[in-house]
């Protein structure tokens, strides 16, 4: 007990501590998705799909939830169901075999829902662009709402992503939009 | 002095006329047998207690358009010494059928219904001939390997997505569990169809290849110089083993000798992926029994490990780090010496959590006989890796088969003959401490000079090379054959969890499906990388 503790102590807190996204915006945010954002107001639960990636895709998603990104603390939340989803991020070209389940997951996902498109390969199939075996990126499928380029994107680079797509629902606005009423 | 053994020989005395030739190829032994004899001859290398051979990669090339014919190879990995012997064989003109040899050679059995799918021929006498990498709604007489299959066709369904067969057991009490393909957590997609009477698992049906690309397909598309990015991408945890092992093949085709200071550098990017890795898996197999505290403190050193790998190349992956004929990364002395203090920081914080580990009773209660895979399912499978070794399968090919620089870097072979677990978790924690000692040793020795070559030959079209590395995972094999223009005739890539991934079907008999997630964490197989 005292070894954990004093193991605890020692550490510190790490949040935070991780070099800035480098500069110059690449992701793009849909002008609807914000909108759809705001109903999510500061909580936004993800389900993350691979409909097949190299998964390093799916090691930074993991990593934004280590104590380092801690993405709980912008109120950003992993389900395990994408019944429990407002949004999905998919990464990975869509797989021949994977376009079912894709689509399944689509479906079972409440309305209204917010779709990420997470790397290059979800974006235009990256690498893997025409072979037999993929049936194209994620947005011939399913519509997309917001594409992280990257291969992988950095976690600082999705974090500031989500950030942006949630711009603008703050408290403030919320009341000064209630009161203006000018929704 | 003892006369030295030579496997080769042996086989040629007692098979003698049954062999049509024998040829070497950059230092392999190659056997050509008649197909009738491949049999007899293969069950002879496995069985005979000599040579005791696992099979390692089994694979077809189909010669068109230059010959008519097919060509099986059979690569095996002696017990004793470690050498390799490889079994060929032809299929000409429309020949389909083959014998199986899966029947004798257990490890053979994904390897043979791969085939079948990938190029249409057919292994027969195999026991279980149902669809591997094609799935039920993948069109009929689609076989993506043969050389006159567009590598850009558009598949037509013939019926939903989704369906798989199953091996199904019946009876009073017994139920049947499907998981996936999109699981819980943050992971890649694979179907596991548990069959339980009460709570243990009887058995375990794997159905994968969802995520398959066409990535053997795709290296066909391109030159011997353009694979490396297309490598780094197959399994993106392991980029360095992969780009490393495709540049080792075209290396080997072109007879380019690698400097010795990249052949260094390569082995700090190697010992660096297999850090990260091992350290996330301990704290993932720590989560997978609800220890959070662990699994947090691991995350946070696996960061670092990342955050230290993307300051020294740009890429937290070590993408782009390798190129064909040497590295396209230095290391200044400033740049080591923060590597090696940050690897100190990172060595200490670990051991300390290790002590919290060790003396955590539930933990241990939850690791010990959890999951065993035994030393003979494993040699059965020809199970490779730190899986293997943590079954009492001492192979590691960085002390057998020296690449990069491990011919003047003698590593610690870690292992354990437990097959639990626990004994999987021993493995990685003392790889661990070896790759940093590994690095420390290199900031000794690391030499100066050019960071890459150039080619010497242009060989003709139709030469081949093989290439191994020891990833963090495993045995990582390359089977690299050059076509006209110097274009990838055929590429052959196992990634280690291709045979490991029928091996977690033995490993979890008799445990209960809670356990499941915990024995899968602590294989920690790729599911990309299996797919291809
Ligand atoms: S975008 Fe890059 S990292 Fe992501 S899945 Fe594709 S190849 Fe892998």
């Amino acid at each position: 007990m005292f070894k954990i503790l004093k193991k605890s102590f020692k550490t510190g807190i790490v949040t935070g501590q991780y070099p800035p996204a480098p500069a110059g915006q690449k992701f793009s945010v849909a002008p609807t998705a914000q909108k759809k954002a705001e109903l999510f107001r500061k909580s936004l639960t993800i389900r993350e799909v691979d409909t097949g990636s190299c998964n390093a895709c799916e090691m930074e998603m993991n990593a934004l939830a280590n104590p380092v990104y801690d993405i709980e603390r912008l109120g950003i939340h992993i389900a395990a169901s994408p019944r429990h989803a407002d949004a999905l991020v998919v990464t990975g070209p869509v797989t021949v075999s994977m376009e079912g389940p894709l689509k399944d997951v689509f479906k079972t996902t409440p309305n209204p829902k917010l779709v990420i498109a997470l790397g290059d390969c979800a974006i235009n199939c990256g690498i893997f662009k025409g072979s037999y075996g993929v049936t194209g990126p994620v947005d011939q499928h399913i519509p997309v709402d917001v594409r992280i380029p990257g291969c992988p994107p950095r976690p600082s680079e999705i974090i500031e992503a989500l950030t942006e797509l949630r711009k603008g629902v703050t408290t403030f606005t919320r009341w000064f939009r209630k009161f203006s009423g000018n929704p | 002095m003892e006369p030295v053994f030579n496997p080769v020989e042996h086989l040629q005395c007692l098979f003698g006329p049954a062999i049509n030739r024998v040829s070497t190829n950059h230092g392999i032994p190659v056997v050509h047998v008649p197909t009738n004899q491949v049999l007899p001859i293969t069950r002879y290398i496995h069985a005979n207690e000599e040579l005791r051979g696992t099979l390692s990669l089994l694979w077809a090339v189909d010669r068109r358009p230059r010959e008519e014919r097919y060509e099986l190879w059979y690569l095996f990995t002696l017990a004793e010494s470690k050498d390799w012997l490889m079994v060929s064989t032809d299929l000409p003109g429309e020949e389909r059928l083959f014998e199986s040899i899966t029947p004798k050679i257990h490890a053979a059995n994904w390897y043979e219904r791969e085939i079948r799918d990938m190029f249409g021929l057919i292994a027969q006498g195999h026991p279980d001939l149902r669809r591997l990498v094609r799935h039920n709604h993948w069109p009929k007489g689609v076989h993506p390997l043969h050389t006159n299959f567009p590598w850009n066709s558009i598949l037509q369904w013939r019926q939903p997505p989704g369906s798989v067969d199953g091996h199904f057991i019946h009876g009073e009490g017994v139920f049947e569990v499907p998981v996936g393909p999109i699981h819980a957590g943050i992971i890649e997609p694979g179907h596991f169809r548990f069959t339980v009477a009460g709570e243990p698992i009887m058995h375990l049906d794997l159905q994968h290849f969802w995520k398959h690309r066409g990535v053997e397909k795709l290296f066909e598309q391109q030159t011997l110089a353009g694979g490396v990015a297309l490598a780094e991408r197959i399994s993106g945890d392991t980029t360095l083993g992969h780009s490393l092992a495709y540049c080792q093949a075209v290396e080997t085709l072109w007879e380019i000798h690698v400097p010795r200071r990249a052949r260094y550098l390569r082995s700090v990017f190697l010992e660096l992926e297999r850090l990260h890795n091992h350290i996330g898996d301990v704290g993932g197999i720590c989560n997978d029994t609800a220890y959070a505290l662990a699994h947090a403190h691991c995350s946070r050193l696996k960061e670092r490990v990342l955050q230290l790998n993307d300051r020294l190349t740009g890429s937290r992956f070590l993408r782009g780090v390798n190129c064909v004929g040497g590295v396209g990364i230095d290391l200044s002395t400033d740049q080591f010496s923060e590597l090696v203090t940050e690897l100190e920081h990172i060595e200490n914080d670990f051991t300390e959590l290790e002590q919290i580990i060790a003396v955590n009773a539930s933990l241990i209660d939850r690791f010990e006989s959890t999951g065993i895979l035994k030393k003979q399912t494993a040699w059965d499978h020809g199970v490779v890796g730190l899986v293997g070794r943590a079954s009492g399968i001492d192979r590691d090919l960085r002390r057998d088969r020296p690449f990069a620089a491990y011919d003047e870097l003698p590593v610690r072979v870690a292992g354990s003959s437990h097959g639990d677990v626990r004994a999987r978790v021993q493995v990685r924690v003392s790889e661990i401490h070896e790759s940093i000692r590994l690095i420390r040793e290199i900031q000794r020795l690391l030499p100066d000079g050019p960071l890459k070559s150039d080619r010497q030959v242009a060989p003709d079209a139709g030469a081949w090379a093989l290439s191994a590395v020891e990833g963090w995972r495993g045995e990582i094999l390359y089977f690299l054959m050059i076509g006209e223009h110097e274009q990838i005739h055929r590429c052959k890539v196992r990634d280690p969890s291709f045979v490991n991934w029928p091996a977690i079907q033995m490993a979890v008999i008799g445990n209960i499906i809670p356990d499941f997630p915990l024995i899968n964490k602590s294989f920690s197989l790729s599911y990309a990388g299996n797919d291809l």
